[in-house]
């Protein structure tokens, strides 16, 4: 082999590996640990639809840190798929990406396979330039290998870009107002929200009935024995605070559970029969 | 005196007005920086009404700190960055926000959100910033109100519910509008 020769040959299996390499590392992010795999569940949410996994912005290195806590504290994927939904709204749930991943692998094998034959060809014989001043095919041939590698790389670029559908650099201050009409995520069905409103404007007895009545239906509603135990609580029932401990059993990871717990740490005043209840 | 043709020096000229119109053009493109009244689509302002998340650690000063001692009151819970522009442009207005409403029961909390502590405090010296600043390295805390970006602003009322989720940098006029209701439920 000529230098010349040996020296494109050895540029391009050092991009072949690197590609390959790539490859791998991009393959290897369909995780078989269980944090990578609900972090290429979630989207980031400021980061124009990729996957937590994926974003290398800091809402989504937080949301990482977020779940291999929760994973190590030994939440259930479902129970962490919900308490980012909560407050990140359903949105935050991608469909799984394997399209994705079909076109980050694919396309770029694609492509290195084309380069490879488009290398063979331009390579094998005598040396282009001679070849093209001696015979007059060997232009056509080579422009023919051009147009197709040239094809396939634009190729590749469209499918990335598609693929990956944002670039995003580290921080991302908020420079675009984005639809303000998100409604809030998570929110209590209407019935506990009047309830809650009830109880906090000193009418836990309507309350408690409301709360009652959608746990007649839903039983192990978190919000409905959050507002149940409450009231209870304000009218110093003496259940109140078993009703509470099963909404904290239920839900530990509710955002009212550390008032709740700080809550049942005090002892209710004297109820109306006179009785110290609730003390531990 | 060395002759010279009129063409040069009009060329000369023409070259000097381009190249300083282009200075100008650059120049200003540099030191512009966002101002928030060009803006007033800022910031997007999410209204709620759930139990606010627990907020608790250490401040950037050492002292501990926990959202619920301050029931009674309402809390401006602002999640900023150093490394964030319109964070460090929103700063100086909280500072002073931070002391012209305490007096009507209104406290602000930062929550420094992955964040190098030195340039943070730094920042908030600059500033002139006042407020407790609790430190959230990991970004978790920010995680659990969810947040999406900086600067974002939370306002929790006086029984400890959240009511309001700002998005982008808050104004003066904001909290003009927003403050007063919570402060008199």
């Amino acid at each position: 082999m000529s230098r010349s020769r040996l020296i494109v040959t050895a540029c391009l299996g050092i991009l072949a590996v690197a590609a390959l390499a790539a490859l791998l590392r991009l393959g290897g992010s369909t995780s078989s640990d269980e944090a990578g795999r609900l972090a290429q569940q979630l989207s980031c949410p400021a980061c124009a639809g990729q996957s937590v996994a994926d974003s290398n912005s800091a809402v989504a290195e937080s949301m990482r840190a977020v779940i291999a806590d929760q994973v190590a504290r030994g939440k259930s994927e479902d129970e962490i798929r919900d308490w980012f939904a909560q407050r990140y709204g359903q949105q935050v749930l991608r469909a799984s990406s394997r399209h994705d991943s079909i076109l980050l692998w694919g396309i770029p094998s694609l492509v290195a396979a084309v380069a490879a034959v488009g290398a063979a060809v331009t390579l094998r014989g005598r040396h282009p330039v001679v070849e093209a001043a001696e015979d007059g095919r060997r232009p056509r041939q080579r422009q023919a290998v051009f147009v197709a590698v040239g094809a396939a790389v634009g190729l590749m670029i469209g499918a990335v870009a598609v693929a990956s559908r944002a670039l995003d650099t580290a921080p991302e201050p908020h420079t675009v107002a984005t639809a303000p009409t998100t409604p809030p995520p998570g929110g209590a069905p209407a019935p506990l929200t009047r309830a809650f409103t009830l109880l906090r404007s000193g009418k836990p007895q309507p309350a408690a009935e409301m709360a009652e009545a959608v746990r007649a239906s839903d039983p192990d509603n978190p919000d409905a024995l959050l507002v149940l135990g409450l009231a209870r609580r304000a009218m110093a029932q003496p259940e109140a605070d078993d009703i509470l401990q099963r909404f904290l059993a239920l839900d530990p990871q509710h955002p009212a559970a550390a008032e709740v717990r700080a809550l049942l740490d005090q002892p209710v005043t004297t109820g109306r029969n006179g009785d110290a209840v609730g003390q531990r | 005196m060395r002759v010279r043709r009129p063409g040069t020096v009009l060329r000369l000229l023409l070259i000097a007005a381009a190249v300083a119109g282009l200075g100008a053009v650059l120049g200003s493109g540099l030191t512009r920086h966002s101002d928030q009244a060009a803006d007033p689509a800022l910031p997007v302002t999410q209204r709620r009404d759930d139990a606010a998340p627990a907020l608790s650690g250490d401040t950037l000063d050492g002292h501990p700190f926990d959202l619920s001692a301050l029931r009674g009151r309402v809390v401006v819970v602002n999640v900023m960055a150093s490394w964030c522009g319109p964070c460090r442009d929103e700063l100086p207005l909280l500072a002073r926000a931070a002391k012209a409403w305490s007096a009507q029961g209104v406290r602000v909390v930062g929550l420094s959100m992955r964040d190098d502590p030195d340039q943070a405090r730094r920042l908030l010296r600059d500033s002139k910033a006042d407020f407790p600043v609790l430190a959230d390295p990991d970004g978790t805390q920010a995680i659990a109100w969810g947040v999406r970006g900086v600067p974002e602003t939370f306002v929790v009322d006086r029984t400890g519910r959240l009511r309001l989720h700002a998005l982008g940098p808050v104004s003066d006029e904001w909290l003009q509008r927003e403050l007063p209701p919570l402060l008199s439920s």
